[in-house]
C-alpha cells in the first residue's frame, strides 16, 4: 500500500506563498476534516498567477504520484491553458531563521516574468534583488525561490541542451540564464548560511487545456515492503496522464518537499489546487523505526476508512447533474403533496384564497420579497392582497394526508418532513450494558433489567456480565424472603468468583414454579423475556445495593404496561381524570402488603410483586370481580376518592346501606370495603377504560 | 435547493407537453439553472430564422425571475444589441413565482412576433417601425437571413 501523503497523520504541512481565500486556506489540502479537504484550496480572486503550493513532509519520501487537481475552468475553457509544475527538494526546510516559505508574492511574479516574457524583465529584477540587499539586512530572501530559479536555470539549460521548450528562441534562454546569474550572484551574497542543497528541482510539468486532472507518476516506483502491494487507486475520470523525470536520485527517491506551481493560465477561473494527492512511501534511506511508526499512523489512519482517492472523493461533488439524480425519486410522490411553486415537500400547507394550498415556507418567502415592493401580503397565484376574511389558511386535511404518506412510506428522509424522526429510535442491543445501569443504579429500589436470554443463559449473562456481573433471577421475593435470597445471592457470588467461569443464576426455588408457568424454561430453546436482577457493583457496594433494592420483580409485559400507562398519565395530566386509574399514584405507594391482603394477591398473582397493586386496582373492592378492560363484565365501574374501586352493583347496594344507623350519620357517604375510608357521593367518579 | 427541483419539473413538464417545444430547449447538464431555448416566430418578417436565448435563473428561482438575453442578433424594436430584452412579466416588479416558463417563452414569443414600439428598447428601430413599416420589415429580413439560426425541421 502506497501512502497518500496528504492525509492527516502522515504530518505533512503545506505552505502557499499567496494569500488564501477566505474558507479555501491552503491547509485544506491536508486537513484532518475530509469534508474540508474536499473544498480544497483556492487563491484570493484579485490574485493571479504565479502560486506556489509547497508540501513539507516529515520524512523523506519516495514519490509514485503526484495528482493535481484544478478548480474547473470558467469561460476561459479551449481558449487558454494551464501550466503545473511539479518540484521537488531532498531537503527539511530550514530552520525558522532563514524561513523558506515566506516568499513573497513579488518574488514569485518577477520569477514568473523572468520564465514567461522573457528578457525585458531582468532590469526589474536586479533593481529588486539590489532593494533587497540595502534594505533588508535581516534578509528574508527566500530559499526557496532561490531554489526554484535555480532549478529553472537547470531546466533551461537543459531544455537547451536537449530539445528547446516550445520553440523558444536560444537568445531568450541565454538571456535568462543572464538574469538568472544575476539572481544566483545576490542570492548567493545574502545567503552564506544557506545549505545550497535547498534546492528545488523541476520533475513534472505539462499543461492543461481542457481537463482538470493530472496525475504525474513515477514510472521507476517500486513499492517495498512495510508497504507493499497494490498501486495507488487511480483517479476515475478523465485525467492528464504524466510522468515524473528524474533528475537525480534524490529527486524522486528522497523528498522531503514537494512544490505545485502553477506560474500561468486560467484568468477567468479561479486560481488554487481543487485537491492534492501525493503518494508515496518512506524512502530507502529513512531509518527502520521511523517507517515502522509510519505503518503504525499509516494503519490507524486506515481504521476509519481512508477517503477512497483523491479524484473519486472529489468527482463525487464535481459532477453535479444530481438535479437529475434528485427528481428520479419524485414521480413517487403525489402531486398534490409538492408546493407548486417550489416543488418541494409541504411540510405546513397552507390553503390560499385562491385554492391552492402552498408551503407556509414558501408564503413566507413570497411575502418577504413582496413586502420589499411595498406591497401588502397577498397571493401569490392571483395577487390579490389578503383581508380578514380571506387569508391563507392551514390545510389540516392536507397535512394529515401528507403526514399518513410519510409514515407508511418511509418516506420521511426529507428533514423537518416530520418532527421526531429517526433520533432516539435506535434499537439497543442489549439493556445491560454497564453505562446503561450504573445510570440506574442510584435509583434504589426497582433495579430490574429486562435481558432477552438467549438459549444459553450462562453464554448471554457471561457475555454481559464481562466477568464480574452475577444474574439473580429474582421474583416475588418478599421479606421473609429476603434473608434466605441474600444468603442465595452470596453463595452463588462466591460461586461465582471461585469458579470464575461460568455465571451462576440464583433462582429462587420457592418461586420457580410460579415462575415456569409463565414463561418457557429457562433452558428451552425460544428466546425468552425475563427479568433479571442484575448486580454489577463489586462486592463493597454489594451491601448496599441488596438492603436498598426492593426485592420486587415484574414480568416485561407488566412494565411495558405498566410505562404506557405512565406516560398516557403524563399525558392526561391537567384534564379531567378518564384514566382508568391514577399510575403514579399507585406506583409511588409503598409496597401494598398492608392494604391489600396477601391471600387475594397470592391466589390471583403469584408470579409477580407489582401485580397486587395492579390487580387491586382492576378488580372491584367488594365484589372482587375483574374489572379490567379484558374481562368479559361490561359493568360500569366507579372510584371512590381513595382510589379504590367499585362495580356497580356494589355501589349501588353500598348506597343503600343494610343499617339504617350508619346512613342516617352519613347519608352520602360511601365507606370503602378495602380501607374503610368514607367516600362523598359527590367524590365517587365513572371510570372509563 | 428549491429551484433545481422546481426546474426539474418545468423541464419535464415541457418535454412531455409539446415535443416542438421539446426540440428548441436545452439545458446545461451542469448547471439546470441555464437553459438555453430557440425561439421560431411565426410572423414575418422574422419567420425566416429562429432566434437562440439563454435563460439564467437565480437561485432564489422562483421567487426571483429568469434573465433572458438573446444569442442571436435580432433587428427588432425591444431587444438591443446586447440581446437584452424588456419583457415585462419578468422584470423583478412585476414577476409572480407561480410564473412558468413556457409562458415566459409564449410571452417572449408574442413580442417577437408582434414588436412594441411604444416601449423601445432601440428608439430607431421602433421610430422606423411606426413610420416606414415596409423599409424596416425589409431591414429586418435580411438581417434575420443574415444572422439568424436556421429554423428546426419538426
Amino acid at each position: 500500500m502506497v501512502i497518500n501523503l496528504c492525509l492527516p497523520h502522515f504530518m505533512t504541512t503545506v505552505h502557499c506563498d499567496k494569500l488564501c481565500a477566505d474558507g479555501y486556506d491552503v491547509t485544506n489540502l491536508v486537513s484532518a476534516d475530509p469534508a474540508v479537504r474536499r473544498r480544497g484550496f483556492k487563491l484570493e480572486y484579485f490574485l493571479r498567477p504565479p502560486v506556489q503550493v509547497t508540501l513539507n513532509f516529515g520524512f523523506q519520501v519516495e514519490l509514485c504520484r503526484v495528482d493535481v487537481e484544478l478548480w474547473p475552468w470558467g469561460m476561459d475553457l479551449g481558449q487558454a491553458c494551464k501550466r503545473v509544475e511539479v518540484s521537488t527538494c531532498p531537503d527539511p526546510v530550514p530552520p525558522p531563521s532563514a524561513p523558506s516559505q515566506g516568499q513573497t508574492q513579488k518574488g514569485s511574479s518577477q520569477k514568473a516574468g523572468v520564465r514567461h516574457s522573457g528578457a525585458d524583465q531582468t532590469p526589474a529584477t536586479q533593481q529588486q534583488g539590489d532593494r533587497r540587499t540595502t534594505s533588508h539586512p535581516s534578509h528574508r530572501y527566500s530559499c526557496g525561490r532561490l531554489a526554484e530559479e535555480w532549478s529553472e536555470q537547470a531546466l533551461d539549460e537543459c531544455q537547451e541542451r536537449s530539445r528547446p521548450y516550445r520553440g523558444s528562441a536560444s537568445s531568450t534562454a541565454t538571456h535568462k540564464r543572464q538574469d538568472h546569474h544575476h539572481h544566483q550572484h545576490h542570492t548567493n551574497n545574502h545567503h552564506h548560511l544557506h545549505p545550497p542543497e535547498q534546492d528545488f528541482k523541476m520533475v513534472g510539468r505539462t499543461e492543461l487545456r481542457e481537463e482538470t486532472r493530472v496525475c504525474f507518476s513515477n514510472p521507476g516506483f517500486r513499492a517495498r515492503p512495510p508497504f507493499p502491494s497494490p498501486a495507488p487507486p487511480a483517479g476515475p475520470g478523465p485525467c492528464l496522464r504524466e510522468e515524473l523525470w528524474s533528475r537525480g536520485l534524490l529527486s524522486l527517491g528522497a523528498v522531503r518537499q514537494l512544490r505545485v506551481t502553477l506560474p500561468f493560465g486560467g484568468s477567468a477561473s479561479a486560481l488554487g489546487l481543487k485537491g492534492l494527492a501525493v503518494w508515496g512511501q518512506p524512502a530507502r534511506c529513512c531509518p527502520a523505526a521511523e517507517v515502522e511508526r509510519l505503518r503504525g499512523a499509516q494503519e490507524a489512519g486506515e481504521r476509519p476508512p481512508p477517503r477512497p482517492t483523491l479524484f473519486a472523493a472529489s468527482s463525487d461533488e464535481t459532477p453535479p447533474p444530481l438535479p437529475l439524480a434528485a427528481t428520479c425519486s419524485s414521480p413517487s410522490l403525489p402531486e398534490e403533496f409538492l408546493d407548486p411553486l417550489t416543488q418541494e415537500f409541504m411540510t405546513l400547507p397552507l390553503l390560499l384564497p385562491s385554492g391552492v394550498s402552498v408551503d407556509h415556507t414558501t408564503l413566507e418567502e413570497f411575502q418577504k420579497r413582496e413586502a420589499t415592493w411595498g406591497r401588502p401580503p397577498n397571493d401569490p397565484f392571483t395577487g390579490v392582497p389578503f383581508t380578514a376574511t380571506s387569508k391563507p389558511l392551514p390545510n389540516p386535511h392536507l397535512k394529515g394526508r401528507i403526514d399518513r404518506f410519510l409514515l407508511q412510506t418511509g418516506a420521511a428522509s426529507r428533514e423537518g418532513a416530520l418532527g421526531r424522526q429517526g433520533e432516539g429510535v435506535e434499537p439497543q442491543a442489549s439493556r445491560l450494558l454497564p453505562a446503561q445501569v450504573d445510570g440506574k443504579s442510584h435509583d434504589g429500589p426497582g433495579r430490574e433489567e429486562t435481558l432477552d436470554l438467549g438459549t444459553d443463559n450462562s453464554i448471554d449473562a457471561g457475555r454481559h456480565g464481562n466477568g464480574k456481573r452475577l444474574l439473580q433471577i429474582t421474583d416475588n421475593v418478599s421479606d421473609e424472603g429476603k434473608a434466605e435470597h441474600e444468603k442465595d445471592a452470596l453463595n452463588a457470588q462466591t460461586k461465582w468468583s471461585s469458579d470464575g467461569a461460568c455465571v451462576s443464576l440464583a433462582v429462587r426455588k420457592d418461586n420457580h414454579m410460579a415462575f415456569s408457568d409463565k414463561l418457557p424454561a429457562p433452558s428451552s430453546s425460544s428466546p425468552l423475556n425475563m427479568s433479571v436482577r442484575s448486580e454489577l457493583e463489586p462486592k463493597p457496594k454489594r451491601k448496599r445495593t441488596d438492603s436498598n433494592s426492593t426485592p420486587s420483580s415484574c414480568s416485561h409485559e407488566e412494565r411495558l404496561s405498566s410505562s404506557l400507562d405512565e406516560a398516557l398519565l403524563t399525558v392526561l395530566q391537567g384534564r379531567p381524570s378518564f384514566a382508568s386509574k391514577p399510575t403514579t399514584h399507585t406506583l409511588q405507594r409503598p409496597h401494598p402488603a398492608d392494604e391489600v391482603p396477601p391471600d387475594s394477591s397470592k391466589h390471583t398473582h403469584g408470579t409477580a410483586t407489582a401485580a397486587p397493586v395492579l390487580t387491586d386496582e382492576k378488580q372491584c373492592s367488594a365484589c372482587s370481580g375483574s374489572l379490567s378492560l379484558y374481562s368479559s363484565s361490561s359493568l360500569a365501574v366507579y372510584r371512590l376518592s381513595c382510589g379504590h374501586l367499585l362495580c356497580r352493583t356494589c355501589l349501588q347496594g353500598r348506597c343503600r346501606p343494610p343499617n339504617p344507623a350508619n346512613a342516617s350519620a352519613n347519608p352520602s357517604m360511601v365507606s370503602c370495603p378495602t380501607c374503610r375510608r368514607p367516600t362523598p357521593s359527590g367524590e365517587i367518579t365513572r371510570v372509563h377504560h | 435547493m428549491a429551484a433545481s427541483k422546481r426546474l426539474q419539473r418545468e423541464l419535464e413538464e415541457i418535454l412531455n407537453s409539446d415535443a416542438k417545444n421539446a426540440q428548441n430547449v436545452q439545458v446545461d447538464d451542469t448547471n439546470i439553472l441555464n437553459w438555453q431555448w430557440l425561439i421560431v416566430p411565426e410572423n414575418p418578417p422574422y419567420d425566416k430564422g429562429a432566434f437562440r436565448i439563454d435563460i439564467l435563473f437565480p437561485v432564489e428561482y422562483p421567487f426571483k425571475p429568469p434573465k433572458i438575453t438573446f444569442k442571436t442578433k435580432i433587428y427588432h424594436p425591444n431587444i438591443d444589441e446586447k440581446g437584452q430584452v424588456c419583457l415585462p412579466i419578468i422584470t423583478s416588479e412585476n414577476w409572480k413565482p407561480a410564473t412558468k416558463t413556457h409562458q415566459v417563452i409564449q410571452s417572449l414569443t408574442d413580442l417577437v412576433n408582434n414588436p412594441q414600439p411604444e416601449h423601445p428598447l432601440r428608439a430607431d428601430l421602433a421610430e422606423e417601425y411606426v413610420k416606414d413599416r415596409k423599409k424596416f420589415l425589409k431591414n429586418a429580413d435580411e438581417f434575420t437571413r443574415k444572422h439568424g439560426e436556421k429554423r428546426p425541421i419538426y
